[in-house]
């Protein structure tokens, strides 16, 4: 079987130039994301518990410490009030791939996730997660910016 | 026009408008439309499924090179929800397609005249566009089921780009 020989000349330099913009771009994009993705998750979590819960830690009659419940409000307001913190310990970040990454309130945690994000017949949405992403759309946009340029120097793009 | 100090109310209210403009034919007239997010008192006398417009929210500043003044995209939560007793999935399915007919092509919907009331001001026979903003797309939100009351729910997320001069 012959064996294929494949000669490459790039005189103009095009084909290594566009080799580097692909890299810086990644390079960009994956820097952006090891900042971005535990901001946005701090922020996720600073609109399920607020500093000052409505709900205090008591101690109980047998000295168990346990948060003293109170009515229920259906505002729709951030930050969600912290009863078990089952909400709380479902937000998570994964990073999927160099380029992709999430941050979400996992099901199998607290399964009633959805109902307090997107709202009930008698519980207004309080969309904790849609919210923080959006409030740290500007941040990472700029993040973003910053990092494309410091790729683009490294890689010798500009 | 609609209104720089009452903007999200505007585009609220011109929403509602269009939906209801729809409610002469069918499918769209065995459904309710309603502004804002249902509350319990909607629930009580829940005959009809119903569409609602939830209130806007600002999804990115626009500036223009030249303008004075900066414009918005808006992104608008438009919710169809159902019960068992009154249609189920077969129904919500349907509503889902019509608004996603309706709103899926920006060259079409933007084209629609209906008439709208702004304030003390009535309006007959305007497009979206003529009233000063204009869809740009539309994204399907995920199925939401709520077992204890047997009733279902599924979102669209409208987008929007305000026109302000």
């Amino acid at each position: 079987m012959a064996e294929k020989k494949h000669v490459w000349v790039d005189t103009s330099k095009w084909d290594l130039k566009c080799f580097r913009v692909r890299a810086a771009v990644a390079d960009a994009i994956s820097r952006t994301l090891d900042w971005a993705l535990p901001e946005v998750r701090k922020k996720v979590l600073e609109n399920v518990e607020a500093p000052g819960s409505p709900y205090p830690l008591v101690t109980g009659p047998r000295g168990g410490r346990y948060r003293q419940r109170g009515p229920q409000t259906n505002a729709g307001t951030l930050p969600v009030p912290i009863v078990w913190g089952q909400l709380r310990r479902s937000i998570m970040m994964k990073r999927i791939s160099s380029q992709i990454g999430v941050v979400y309130s996992s099901g199998r945690i607290a399964n009633y996730n959805i109902y307090v994000h997107y709202g009930t017949r008698k519980m207004r949405p309080r969309p904790f997660v849609e919210a923080a992403g959006k409030e740290r759309r500007p941040a990472v946009t700029n993040r973003f910016k910053y990092e494309i340029q410091k790729a683009a120097r490294k890689h010798g793009l500009a | 026009m609609i209104r720089r100090n009452r903007m999200f109310k505007d585009v609220q209210d011109i929403l509602v408008s269009l939906l209801q403009s729809k409610t002469t034919s069918a499918p769209w007239n065995r459904w309710d439309i309603i502004a804002g997010y249902p509350n319990e008192t909607v629930f009580d006398v829940f005959e009809k499924p119903i569409i609602f417009v939830a209130d806007p929210s600002i999804e990115e500043k626009i500036y223009q090179q030249g303008a004075s003044q900066k414009n918005y995209k808006l992104n608008v939560r438009i919710g169809s929800w159902v019960s068992i007793q009154n249609g189920g999935g077969e129904e919500l399915a349907i509503m889902i397609s019509e608004l996603l007919n309706l709103f899926d092509d920006p060259y079409t919907c933007n084209r629609l005249t209906f008439d709208t009331q702004i304030g003390n001001t009535t309006y007959t026979a305007k497009t979206i566009k003529q009233l000063g903003f204009s869809i740009i797309g539309i994204q399907l939100d995920r199925l939401i089921s709520y077992p204890e009351d047997s009733q279902l729910r599924q979102d669209v997320n409208l987008i929007a780009m305000t026109n302000l001069s």
